[in-house]
């Protein structure tokens, strides 16, 4: 458990999601660099389809808070203390700024 | 028996053992599935330790003293399975008053270990001592290196060390071990030393479990300081769950 470095971690996360993690990674590397780029560009994100947006982050992010324990054979019975919670909170914001991330790359436009 | 109860026996050998705290989980994990099932009122969950603790590390016995207290499950001290009944559902015990027979409806049954007999059968092992009786490897516990053949080198749980039989052993101990070799044949020594560093993912219930780490000297080693060693959560049981067997794979491919 000690001296988690990065090559183990990816090792590790191969041998959960095979091949698929390649495509996972792939695909996640790519919205950061397009996004970045658009950053850069100062596209703006059209005004009027921000509410529906926000609406769909926040349902994804607490979709996934939902599904989590089920995932993982467990319930949220078995949710004690500030230490699940707030991993419970990570899980949600990241599904939450992953909504937020792919409509900004998905609808953003040059000002 | 889950669906009718009954009497459930559980407990250790008095050998050394791959992963000692296994027989703890499968008494908690028993418990869950009667609870579960609506039959643990009607079932009776024995406990029987091989000596005087249900865990080598003090502090850890206590928790799980206290664990067990609270899911009511009886516990026995000083007995050790010596032999078993099928037909009859018998289990007798060697204790310290004598045998005792007690009757079950589920056992559960971990055998006696011991070095294999390559080693077991040959000058390598414990000459003496408490690791001799069943033939473990006689290493230095922080070298890894052979006491009596400066050139052999042990990892794993062929070891004759305290502690150490489970897979986080191995991967904390192979690093020291190559370390040593490699500065035996370039002749430049190794200051690496193995402290005893153990990992047991103590599943408490599905769903739960506590991440407990500890040394040689029963210090715990927790790795994630956000993670309390001593307390039941759910994050463990999902490192448990989902990232242990992927990360044993990849430890065997020598990725991790």
């Amino acid at each position: 458990m000690k001296d988690l470095s990065p090559g183990m971690l990816v090792a590790i996360l191969h041998e959960m999601f095979g091949f698929s993690l390649w495509i996972l990674l792939g695909v996640a590397a790519l919205m950061l660099v397009f996004g970045v780029v658009f950053l850069f560009q100062r596209r703006r994100f059209p005004q009027n389809r921000l509410p529906v947006v926000l609406i769909a982050a926040t349902a994804i992010g607490i979709g996934a808070v939902l599904i989590a324990p089920t995932l993982t054979n467990a319930s949220f019975a078995n949710i004690r203390g500030l230490l699940d919670w707030a991993s419970l909170g990570a899980i949600a914001l990241a599904g939450f700024a992953s909504v937020l991330w792919m409509a900004y790359i998905g609808l953003s436009r040059r000002s | 028996m889950a669906g009718t109860g009954g009497v459930a026996l559980f407990g250790r050998p008095a050998t050394e053992m791959k992963c000692a705290g296994a027989p703890l989980k499968q008494t908690f994990l028993a418990d869950d599935h009667l609870r579960r099932a609506g039959t643990r009122a009607k079932s009776k969950i024995v406990y029987n330790a091989h000596n005087q603790t249900l865990f080598s590390v003090p502090l850890v016995d206590a928790k799980v003293r206290e664990l067990f207290q609270r899911q009511e499950f009886e516990t026995n001290f000083g007995h050790v399975l010596s032999a078993i009944d099928p037909a009859r559902h018998i289990a007798t015990y060697a204790t310290p008053n004598g045998p005792v027979d007690m009757k079950w409806d589920f056992i559960n049954v971990i055998p006696p270990m011991r070095a294999p007999a390559a080693v077991r059968n040959s000058a390598l092992r414990w000459q003496a001592g408490a690791f001799s009786a069943d033939g473990w490897l006689e290493v230095d516990r922080f070298t890894l290196r052979h006491a009596r053949y400066a050139n052999i080198f042990g990892v794993g749980d062929i070891n004759g060390v305290p502690k150490g039989k489970t897979a986080a052993s191995v991967k904390w101990q192979t690093p020291v071990a190559v370390d040593h070799l490699i500065g035996t044949i370039t002749g430049k020594g190794s200051i690496e030393r193995y402290n005893g560093y153990t990992s047991c993912p103590l599943i408490t219930k599905i769903g739960q479990a506590m991440l407990v780490e500890f040394d040689y000297d029963n210090n715990l080693t927790p790795s994630f300081p956000f993670i309390a060693p001593l307390e039941e959560h759910w994050i463990p049981w999902v490192i448990k769950e989902k990232a242990l067997k992927p990360n044993y794979t990849a430890m065997l491919r020598g990725l991790a």
